[in-house]
């Protein structure tokens, strides 16, 4: 076949024949638009799913507890920590990038305080964790970092200590004290979201706007309790700011940098305390390794924490691939309108074929018009599918935003459209199209020109 | 210029058309082939022109022997060396003139007469000069008159500058006055051009324009009466 009379023709027969071929395309651009609309939508949601709510390229991993049933009790038999050489361990696994330990505070704390943000100072019994500031380095910069110590500034008052300091006074009833730095503070997005969407509406409180409650900051108890304290343990005072809202903060309580947390455990507990983590977050180099590594570490006595993620995986893949076997099935049925649309044409043109094949066209060159009357069917329907997809996303996303606002979890938008989804809309689209042309290039090439012209 | 031997070719094994066929045309030369309708002038014409190829015997035109040439080649030979006029005329309705008569330099391999768009256009309008019809180039053959439209088959037929034309009762759909017109173009061409022409017909205007006026009965070609000497009954 050659290319140049083939396209030549084409030009000519879509001059003369765009509706008819468009008629033939339209099956195929719906099938394409339904097929680019779900995948867009299967692949908005899994980076929502995998990305935020269950990233798969972090696994959280901690000691399988032991414990003793007693008559229905479940008695904790300890050792449910992890110590630096099985860290060490889990960081030689391959497919592991970096290993981040994480430490729970392991005595209650109580925040309170937050009047500006809540409209009146709130008191709230807490879970803290502490984290590798590494982590989420790429989201707050350096702001989780430890505070300097510094030297001790004698105050009366926090405007006395400048920006990044507050003054603890002495005793309660204390008018003077010393200068000491805030401690950085995370929040998960899902608190918040938590907070916005439902908490803020039992409790009547305002909703928060995360760029303005930045630097916010609320005292907290370490060792002080609303339900059970020790009180021969003593408390300790701390004021925390927020600097930032982070996914791989701990969902539901604040998030300290570890050192923070290690030094309050210590404190609290014993010197083993500072070598005792409770989890750690393994980064993978690639979520395809998530596999290895879980058996990995499940080899290790391990325990994967967020199966969430694996769960929704396998949940979004199974999806994908039923939306993909319908859509194959529509686009069968689609090319099968091609396949009527062309064989008809061809054979309404037989005698215009002849004359094509008396004036020097070959067979190939035949073959070739009606192969190319069906990639431009392809590639226009293709086009209109991947448009029609696209703009049905759009106006998802937005009655999305405007009904059903206020959800937690909410992404910014519903649909992922990839380059290579509009370029795999258009491939497909070309190929159902060729592939129903089959039988028409077949006969197109088939007719004897003697034969056809003598029946004149 | 064509050298048929011994051809034969039956579509139905009771009654072949045509029955060891011998046949020489010189080059310059026009023949005219008479017979009854079914005679098997119009499969004489496509085996001499590439078009059937399920024939016996030896064909061979401008040196080439067509028995030899596959697909691809003889489509070459069909657009280089033969040019083909019909009864029908055999115009694409949906192509103007010009766009027609430029066809079969769509399907030209070698660039010699291959060209690009304007070339093609110009010596559609030269082919189109020949024959008379330049003011009709972008005009669709559905409003013109037959005579008009055998004549743009000619001149797509003459665009390639193929050395031979073979005509199918060329003015079997026209008059008697625009048939004789038409008989008297290929006159002009065979002249003017040198090619060689054969063309079956029952017209006795084209029979008296003829070198050679051959039978065709029962499948063998009788020599035939008539031809440039021929004078009306």
């Amino acid at each position: 076949m050659s290319l140049r009379p083939a396209l030549r023709l084409l030009r000519l027969e879509l001059r003369r024949g765009w509706r008819r071929l468009a008629t033939a395309g339209v099956g195929i651009a719906l099938a394409v638009a339904s097929l680019v609309f779900l995948f867009a939508l299967g692949f908005g949601l899994r980076v929502t799913l995998l990305g935020e709510v269950f990233p798969l390229d972090r696994l959280e991993v901690a000691k399988e507890p032991s414990s003793l049933d007693l008559l229905g009790v479940r008695l904790p038999l300890g050792g449910d920590t992890l110590d630096p050489a099985m860290i060490e361990q889990l960081r030689q696994i391959p497919g592991v990038r970096r290993v981040y330990p994480k430490m729970k505070l392991t005595v209650p704390a109580v925040a309170s305080g937050g009047g500006f943000m809540f409209g009146s100072a709130l008191q709230t019994e807490l879970v803290v964790d502490g984290i590798d500031p590494d982590l989420v380095a790429d989201e707050v910069g350096p702001a989780f970092r430890m505070p300097a110590t510094g030297r001790d500034v004698a105050c009366r008052r926090d405007r006395d200590c400048g920006d990044d300091a507050y003054c603890a006074l002495a005793g309660l009833a204390s008018l003077t004290g010393s200068c000491r730095p805030y401690l950085p503070v995370l929040v998960s997005h899902h608190l918040l979201e938590l907070y916005n969407g439902s908490l803020r509406r039992a409790y009547h409180l305002p909703q928060l706007d995360p760029e303005r409650v930045i630097g916010a900051t609320v005292d907290l108890t370490v060792g002080a309790s609303m339900l059970r304290a020790d009180p021969r343990r003593g408390v300790a005072r701390e004021r925390v700011r927020l600097v930032g809202f982070s996914d791989r903060a701990i969902p539901f309580g604040l998030t300290l940098p570890i050192d923070a947390v290690r030094e309050l455990n210590v404190r609290f507990g014993s010197a083993r305390a500072a070598d005792a983590y409770h989890s750690a977050i393994v980064e993978l180099f690639s979520p395809k390794d998530a596999r290895q590594v879980i058996a990995a570490a499940e080899g290790l006595q391990l325990v994967v924490s967020d199966r969430g993620a694996r769960h929704a995986a396998g949940l979004l893949a199974l999806v994908m691939a039923i939306v993909a076997a319908v859509g194959v099935a529509v686009l069968g049925v689609a090319a099968t309108s091609v396949a009527h649309a062309l064989f008809l044409s061809v054979d309404g043109r037989r005698r215009e074929i002849a004359v094509l094949r008396a004036l020097g066209a070959t067979r190939g060159d035949i073959r070739g018009m009606v192969v190319g009357e069906a990639v431009a069917i392809g590639v226009a329907a293709g086009a209109a599918g991947v448009a029609i997809a696209a703009a049905g996303a759009v106006v998802v996303d937005r009655l999305a935003a405007r009904w059903v606002s206020g959800l937690p979890y909410q992404p910014d938008g519903l649909f992922l459209i990839e380059p290579w989804l509009i370029v795999g809309g258009l491939a497909i689209a070309v190929a159902a199209a060729v592939l129903g042309a089959l039988p028409a290039v077949r006969r197109s090439a088939g007719p004897d020109p003697a034969s056809t012209l003598s029946g004149s | 210029m064509i050298q048929l031997r011994s051809v034969s070719r039956a579509f139905d094994a009771q009654r072949p058309v045509l029955r060891g066929l011998n046949l020489d045309v010189a080059e310059g030369e026009m023949v005219a082939v008479v017979g009854r309708s079914g005679a098997g002038k119009t499969t004489l014409l496509n085996v001499i022109g590439g078009l059937d190829t399920g024939y016996q015997g030896s064909v061979e035109v401008s040196g080439r022997r067509l028995a030899e040439l596959d697909d691809r080649e003889l489509s070459e030979f069909r657009n280089r060396s033969v040019g083909f006029v019909f009864q029908a005329y055999n115009l694409l309705d949906h192509l103007t003139v010009a766009e027609n008569v430029v066809l079969p330099s769509v399907f030209a391999r070698a660039r010699v007469g291959a060209g690009g768009r304007r070339e093609a256009r110009e010596r559609a309008l030269a082919a189109l000069a020949a024959v008379g019809l330049t003011d009709r180039c972008d005009d669709r053959p559905a409003v013109l008159s037959g005579g008009e439209r055998q004549r743009i088959a000619i001149a797509r037929a003459l665009l390639q500058r193929a050395p031979v034309l073979l005509c199918d009762e060329p003015t079997g759909n026209l008059d008697e006055a625009t048939g004789a017109d038409v008989a008297e173009l290929l006159q002009e061409v065979r002249r003017a051009r040198g090619v060689t022409v054969v063309v079956t017909t029952h017209d006795r205007a084209i029979r008296r324009l003829a070198d050679r006026v051959l039978e065709l009965r029962d499948g063998l070609l009788l020599v035939g009466w008539g031809g440039a000497g021929e004078t009306a009954p």
